[in-house]
């Protein structure tokens, strides 16, 4: 796994019960034309892998690939931010 | 002190929503006075955190479950999902196989008073804990009288933070708590 550090990151993050879950306004108009509920973005932040780390813009952004709940295949972009430990979702759509 | 904006840095301005109605939990809830929406002052970019969503997800299940009005698949899906198991774990939790629970959740098939109470009570058992502000035993399920659709109005729940403190803690805590409904 390449990115090992950072899924484990992850996984912690989205199963701490004092994540801050923050979620911007593109990834809920994609995750409505999709079908994705917060649920399944919840289910492939706890188990799925980080597959790519990259800078796009102002923050470091994190690609999660996994399936959700019913074995759909999902990718989702992330920033996590260690110290407030929360995760803000930026967009989400089938792999 | 908000957040700075995770697109482009920039500075935010939060507010708390006096009501704000979610679609994207997979079932539909107005949240008073708990939802901060942050907007980018710089790019526009909106920012919603909805605080405990674990906690959101629990009371959220548990009220459901607890509403007499028989289930959708859709909101038996939510509730499946609530519990964090994939249908093949879910329907072995409760000895049902999973072929059955796909017709269920598809509204290819209607479920039983008896099975729907089974799932109820799981759901229940499992989540309640994280709920705490929602009162439930475990005699209530069994003596719930299903009602089918159109005998009552639809399951629209709005949800409320209240200071909740269990036995065992030393102070309040803010929780998920559901606004009664007529029933």
């Amino acid at each position: 796994m390449p990115y090992h550090d950072e899924t484990r990151r992850i996984h912690a993050l989205a199963r701490d019960p004092a994540t801050r879950w923050k979620w911007t306004g593109h990834a809920e108009a994609r995750m409505r034309e999709r079908d994705i509920s917060r649920l399944d973005v919840r289910t492939v932040l706890q188990r799925g892998a980080v597959v790519r780390v990259e800078q796009p813009r102002f923050e470091v952004t994190w690609n999660v690939r996994g399936r959700d709940g019913d074995g759909r295949p999902l990718e989702i972009v992330v920033v996590a931010r260690d110290d407030a430990l929360f995760v803000t979702v930026i967009t989400a759509w089938e792999a | 002190m908000s957040d700075p904006c995770p697109i482009c840095g920039g500075a935010t301005r939060a507010e708390v929503l006096p009501e704000y109605a979610d679609d994207l939990l997979g079932l539909p809830v107005v949240l008073r006075g708990a939802v901060v929406r942050e907007t980018c002052t710089v790019c526009g970019e909106t920012v919603t955190e909805i605080p405990d969503l674990d906690g959101l997800t629990a009371a959220l299940a548990v009220t459901r479950a607890l509403y007499p009005l028989q289930l959708t698949g859709a909101e038996l899906r939510f509730l499946r999902k609530a519990t964090g198991m994939n249908a093949r774990d879910f329907a072995d939790a409760i000895d049902l196989d999973t072929a059955s629970l796909s017709r269920w959740e598809n509204d290819k098939q209607t479920l039983g008073g008896y099975a729907e109470k089974v799932i109820r009570v799981f759901v229940c058992e499992v989540l309640h804990d994280q709920a705490p502000a929602i009162p439930y035993t475990a005699g209530m399920i069994p003596r719930l009288k299903l009602r089918p659709h159109g005998s009552m109005p639809p399951f629209r729940p709005v949800m409320d933070r209240v200071r909740f403190r269990l036995e065992r803690e030393d102070t309040a805590r803010l929780r998920w708590e559901a606004e009664p409904v007529a029933a």
